[in-house]
């Protein structure tokens, strides 16, 4: 169901503009999530970039290769759920699932790649309440960990309702919603990887 | 008589607690907007331009998108 908006277009005459709410509503929660955490960068940038020794002295190294192993994973979740939107349009309904569960798998596998990273953190003991540097390292990382939670659901919702054959060319709104979520999640990592990591 | 006493007490506590912080720098240097006095001048002034421009560029970008949105939806019906 399409809610219409008009807005006065150059002519004069009232043009028929349409969108789905769902669309616009999800796109207005995205703002806000990346004015959140463009809050959440601004307060970690103030230590990152003083001239007060960054990582402070005596922390445990960042574990910087398998995270950017990590980081083409989820990239290649985000190009699998972008092919899978487009398999779907062509009417290709096997390719569509199968690339959406790879989309998830990926997902999946980045998720508990950082969770035996944060374990392993933990056991060198960087932990939140110690220093500045833990604090920050596990707000930043840990919120876009509960967001990458969040899309994962998501994704395994439509994933199940795609293999019950629920989505069509044209009626593809929850798949494309899902999509703008997990593209939301997986283009903001790359800035915390450079950000937190390097 | 008794009243302007206790009001002139009053304004002398007042004047020591707003005196108070100018006789003492380490307090100022606890002020938010004393960041001048840290040795996270630069950070600081990195982060207003990290998250100044965020909300110009959010409210352009989905203006733009919602009109953009709208009016392919629009010619598409």
């Amino acid at each position: 169901m399409k809610a219409s908006a008009s807005m006065g277009s150059p002519s004069g005459s009232v043009a028929d503009y349409r969108m789905e709410p769902a669309r616009l509503g999800l796109a207005l929660f995205i703002v806000a999530e990346i004015m959140f955490f463009a809050g959440l960068i601004s307060s970690f940038v103030v230590f990152r970039f003083s001239p007060v020794q960054w990582p402070p002295p005596g922390q445990p190294r960042l574990p910087l290769e398998v995270t950017a192993v990590n980081t083409i994973i989820l990239l290649a979740s985000g190009f699998a759920f972008y092919l899978a939107l487009k398999s779907l349009k062509a009417s290709k309904q096997e390719s569509f699932k199968k690339l959406l569960a790879s989309a998830a798998f990926l997902g999946f596998i980045f998720l508990a790649v950082q969770g035996v990273e944060w374990i392993k953190l933990l056991h060198f003991g960087l932990t939140a309440h110690e220093s500045i540097f833990g604090g920050f390292f596990y707000c930043l990382v840990g919120t876009h960990a509960v967001h990458v939670t969040g899309g994962l659901i998501a994704l395994l919702w439509v994933l199940n309702r795609a293999w019950k054959g629920s989505y069509t060319a044209q009626k593809s709104l929850g798949v494309e919603l899902c999509r703008m979520y997990w593209f939301f999640v997986v283009g903001l990592w790359p800035v915390l990887f450079a950000l937190v990591y390097l | 008589m008794n009243f302007l006493v206790q009001r002139l007490k009053k304004i002398k506590k007042l004047c020591f607690y707003y005196l108070l912080p100018m006789a003492v720098p380490a307090m100022l240097q606890a002020c938010p907007r004393c960041v001048d006095a840290t040795p996270y001048k630069m950070g600081m002034q990195w982060a207003v331009v990290v998250l100044l421009p965020v909300p110009i560029v959010l409210a352009g970008a989905l203006f733009f998108w919602i009109r953009g949105a709208s009016k392919s939806d629009g010619s598409d019906s």
